[in-house]
């Protein structure tokens, strides 16, 4: 039972990880998170704006990421959102928790055949 | 502004956000767009399918919604009430009080209303309340764990009389022999100890003072598990010894705390007595008992039952007061005797704290039930005062409910409101308690103990505030269902034309509550009364006024039995021959036990009849019916003729003649079977006394000549014109007589008839309090709930006035409304009495608990105060302008 409350939370919390990840380095305007989350997955991954902007909401609520209005010389006012020390945290502890529910996924799908 | 703004908003119209917030993110999603829209023209794709990709983005908008308004709910703090959103209950909670204050603080008046009315109705519960607990609930001070028991003997003798077959039970002191073999019952008690109060006249007071003393048998302190400050308690060498242990109280204020009063000596008129113990202060008792002595039992209460001393004993620590008694049906024992059919005695064990709280509980519970009424009226009105400021506030409900906030969701508000409101009539009321207590303790018809007074103590406070609670919701949950029904279309309009909110069937329902509560409690109160008017118009034999009562008695020291009868017949008529010379007095009489005092029962032969009869036998000096003013029927009243050697004479009362059947009373004998084996002519018969109190009826008497008996003490008593002044010239009548004189009280009769009747006169009174100020709350809450439906029917009225109504026929219409609302709490509240006085039967004196003519004044009254409180507020309608009136609405 347990395990599959984690689970579930865990796939929950993937496309979490992923902006998190993605702003850790620096911070990001929304359409950027969203274009590098489907260029470095080779398009696997997307997400509209519909599922995108609710979820960047939701985590400057939560207080990991934090969202200010910049204004670029030669550019457009945007929203750029960056990594808060409660956000670097969770980030950390998103991914352990994700390396060890993929190696799992792998251990019993016998994923590991190399 | 961008391109897709318009579609954006349309999207983000369902989330209901806050405006500012939806500017903001669509802002955001407007740059998302046009960052998608580049990108895809620059990768040469076709206006038109940009746009349409471009879009597609969006797509998913129901979730986006419903994701968004998840995410942006706005923090509780800025909220309105009435906000439909889930929130945590408790943050919902603080929030509506928190609210409720805020609404409180804007209507001061109406708010200062209502809590006043709770105030009162929780206030007197909470100080009615506070004399219960103190009275019933909680345990004795000195008896932690109620296990101190009263034993008793019973008895109960069956007998014939010409009604039937009789029974009485009666409850005695047994005789000191069946107490020691009770006492070694260690199976059942730990302690058992016989006491009984006495009089002791100490010498070296000056003047000579008379004070009670407590003769207790050595086992008595160990009952209360006390030890002494000083000295040592009673043991069993000590029955027969000259010894006294003292009271902490009597150590401080007699003999100033001296330690070395321990192996003293004090005098007294038996004898010189050595302290040998001081008592500590927390004793039981000691507030009234300053000596404690050895009950030196005599030969009579050695033997005989019915001594009047008390029996108390500890139970053993696993023995419950069940079992106690079946240890002691052992000593159940049935017998046939002369004049009884048969006679059952046993032994019968009672808790001491409901021996002492028995007698008071019906009239506790009384009063509890008329402040409940009380209360349940304050309810009443708080909800009608509710209702028809709630419906003032229809517009902020409906515009509430209009924002999404849900019914349940508003009546939560409207209760937390009345919660609030009672809590604050909590807080005014235990302050009001508090006062009440202190005014209300000297005229509460019952016997407060003095070792445990009410207080207003932790167990009292939750009380009132589990009372404001279920108060709150009581009057707060009609008003919160009925104005939590919203109606969106009529209420958001400027000034909806709602008569249908509050109308008459919640108005007429709640008059009738009121009026059937308020009549009940004046029932109540007018049966009260009426008894105690009943009692003070009771002829009770004597005539009262004018007279005094000298209580003084011959100090006999160096007394020995052969002379004290003599020096005291001596000291009786000197100081009466004193009294009957001062100005104004016109008749001195003595007797051993006035009215009210006590009454002793004795057999008595009659020389006609062989069975023998009960008669009350009293001692006087002649004179004593001319000062009482009882008026003599046949014969003649005593003189001083009647003394020691001559014939023996006796003066009986009607009672005793109508009981014995006597045709021809005079010259006829009489034998008491108590004293002397002398039989006594009758020679005089007197009116009916009733010396055992106004409610009960006359004993068969027997007066004897104290000339002749040599009863040593009795208490003089003088008619006078000027009783006040008389009894200030008395005490200088005691000095110089050939005995030194004990001058404890001289005081007019009125003070015993008063004592006397000091209960009834105390429950009338407390009751026509409460009674009084039900009917007022009752007729406030009336006037206000028609005041309120005819400011409600102003264009009603206005539209009928400007047709031709007369003003009468208004009036009528509006007072007419109200009159079967009035008319059947009416009848409810009769209903209520007959079935609630039932218990309260046991209060009255000379009226039944369906005493007519209380019951239609009662009812008659109330009527009337409610048709009026009506028709003030009819009357200010009718002074509208009809044009006015129609453009009101």
């Amino acid at each position: 039972m347990a395990t599959r409350v984690r689970e579930r939370e865990l796939k929950k919390g993937s496309a979490e990880l992923l902006i998190l990840s993605l702003v850790e380095a620096r911070q990001r305007h929304g359409y950027e998170i969203g274009k590098l989350i489907e260029s470095r997955s080779d398009g696997t991954l997307r997400f509209s704006a519909a599922a995108l902007y609710p979820l960047l909401y939701r985590l400057e609520k939560r207080g990991w990421l934090e969202g200010r209005w910049i204004e670029r010389a030669g550019q457009r006012r945007r929203r750029y959102y960056r990594l808060t020390a409660a956000g670097r945290k969770m980030l950390a502890e998103q991914r352990s928790g994700w390396r060890s529910f993929v190696a799992a996924i792998n251990r019993v799908a016998g994923l590991e055949t190399s | 502004m961008s391109r897709w703004d318009a579609e954006i908003d349309r999207r983000l119209a369902e989330a209901g956000l806050d405006p500012v917030r939806q500017a903001e993110i669509s802002r955001e999603l407007a740059q998302h767009l046009d960052d998608r829209y580049a990108e895809l023209v620059s990768s040469g794709v076709a206006d038109e399918e940009a746009v349409w990709r471009t879009l597609d983005e969006l797509k998913e908008s129901d979730r986006m919604t419903h994701e968004l308004t998840r995410v942006e709910r706005v923090p509780t703090s800025s909220v309105v009430a009435g906000d439909t959103r889930r929130q945590p209950f408790l943050a919902g909670v603080s929030q509506d009080v928190r609210y409720a204050l805020r609404s409180l603080r804007a209507s001061r008046s109406f708010t200062a209303v209502a809590v006043l009315t709770l105030a009162l109705g929780i206030g007197a519960t909470t100080a009615i309340f506070s004399v219960v607990d103190a009275m019933l609930i909680r345990p004795l001070t000195y008896d932690p764990d109620g296990r101190l028991v009263r034993v008793f003997r019973t008895r109960t003798e069956r007998g014939t009389s010409q009604k039937g077959p009789v029974a009485e039970t009666l409850d005695l002191t047994p005789s000191i022999a069946t107490f020691k073999e009770w006492q070694v019952r260690r199976d059942i008690f730990d302690a058992m100890a016989a006491f009984k109060e006495r009089e002791v006249t100490l010498l070296d007071a000056s003047p000579v003072e008379r004070v009670w003393a407590m003769a207790v048998t050595p086992e008595f302190f160990r009952l209360f598990d006390t030890s002494p400050t000083l000295g040592r308690l009673f043991d069993e060498s000590d029955t027969d010894e000259p010894v006294t242990v003292i009271s902490d109280g009597c150590w401080q204020r007699r003999f100033g705390g001296d330690p070395s009063i321990v192996g003293r000596t004090i005098r007294t008129v038996d004898g010189a007595k050595t302290v040998v113990g001081i008592l500590p202060a927390r004793f039981p008792y000691s507030s009234e008992t300053d000596f404690w002595i050895p009950l030196a039992p005599n030969k009579t209460m050695m033997t005989r039952d019915g001594w009047g001393g008390t029996l108390y004993a500890r139970l053993s620590a696993d023995i419950t007061l069940e079992q106690a008694r079946e240890g002691m049906a052992s000593y159940r024992r049935e017998r046939r005797s002369e004049s009884m059919l048969s006679v059952v005695e046993g032994a019968g064990v009672e808790a001491v704290h409901e021996w002492n709280v028995k007698a008071s509980r019906q009239m506790l519970f009384t009063l509890l039930a008329a402040v409940s009424c009380i209360l349940l009226i304050a309810c009443v009105n708080v909800a009608s005062l509710l209702l028809a400021r709630g419906s003032g506030r229809s517009r902020e409900v409906a515009i509430r409910a209009s924002l999404g906030a849900g019914r349940l969701r508003l009546a939560q508000q409207f209760l937390t409101e009345s919660i609030v409101l009672a809590m604050l009539g909590g807080v005014a009321g235990v302050v009001l308690a508090w006062w009440l207590l202190n005014a209300l303790l000297p005229i509460l018809p019952v016997n407060v103990p003095s070792e445990n007074p009410p207080a207003l103590d932790l167990r009292v406070l939750g009380f009132s505030f589990l009372v404001s609670c279920l108060t709150g919701v009581l009057f707060g949950l009609l008003p919160a269902l009925r104005l939590s029904r919203a109606d969106l279309v009529t209420d958001t309009k400027p000034s909806g034309l709602s008569t249908t909110y509050f109308g008459w069937r919640t108005g007429s329902a709640l008059v009738v509550v009121e009026v059937a509560l308020a009549l009940m409690l004046m029932v109540g109160a007018g049966l009260m009364l009426r008894s105690f008017h009943r009692l003070l118009s009771v002829d009770s034999g004597f005539q009262s006024e004018h007279v005094i009562v000298i209580e003084v008695s011959p100090v006999l020291l160096d007394e020995t039995a052969a002379t004290t009868a003599g020096r005291s017949r001596i000291f009786y008529s000197q100081i009466i021959e004193r009294i009957a010379g001062l100005p104004g007095v016109s008749a001195v009489g003595a007797i051993d036990t006035l009215p009210f005092w006590s009454t002793s029962h004795t057999s008595a032969d009659l020389e006609t009849t062989s069975t023998p009869i009960n008669v009350s036998p009293r001692n006087i000096l002649p004179g004593y019916f001319a000062a009482m003013g009882v008026p003599i029927k046949l014969g003649r009243d005593f003189t001083q003729q009647d003394r020691e050697h001559a014939p023996c004479v006796a003066i009986v009362n009607e009672t005793l003649v109508r009981g014995a059947a006597l045709a021809d009373p005079l010259g006829r004998r009489i034998r008491l079977r108590t004293r002397s084996t002398e039989w006594c002519e009758i020679v005089g018969v007197v009116a009916d006394v009733r010396h055992r109190s106004l409610e009960r009826q006359p004993l068969a008497e027997l007066y004897v000549s104290a000339l002749q008996t040599g009863e040593p003490e009795l208490v003089i008593v003088a008619r006078a014109a000027q009783p006040v002044a008389v009894a200030a010239l008395a005490r200088a009548q005691t000095k110089g007589l050939t005995e030194p004189a004990l001058v404890q009280r001289i005081r007019p009769f009125d003070t015993f008839v008063a004592a006397s009747t000091a209960q009834r006169r105390r429950r009338a009174a407390l009751l026509t309090i409460l009674g009084g100020l039900g009917v007022l709350l009752a007729a406030v809450g009336i006037f206000g709930l028609t005041s309120y439906a005819v400011a409600r029917r102003t264009r009603e009225i206005g539209v009928r006035v400007a047709l031709g109504a007369t003003p009468r026929r208004v009036l009528g219409v509006i007072v007419g409304s109200f009159a079967p609302a009035i008319a059947t709490g009416v009848a409810l509240g009769l209903l209520g009495a007959w079935a609630a006085t039932r218990t309260i039967a046991q209060f009255l004196f000379g009226v039944t608990p369906t005493d007519p003519p209380t019951l239609i004044a009662a009812a008659g009254l109330l009527a009337s105060v409610a048709l009026l409180a009506t028709y003030a507020p009819a009357r200010r309608a009718l002074r509208v302008d009809p044009v006015v009136a129609l453009r009101a609405e």
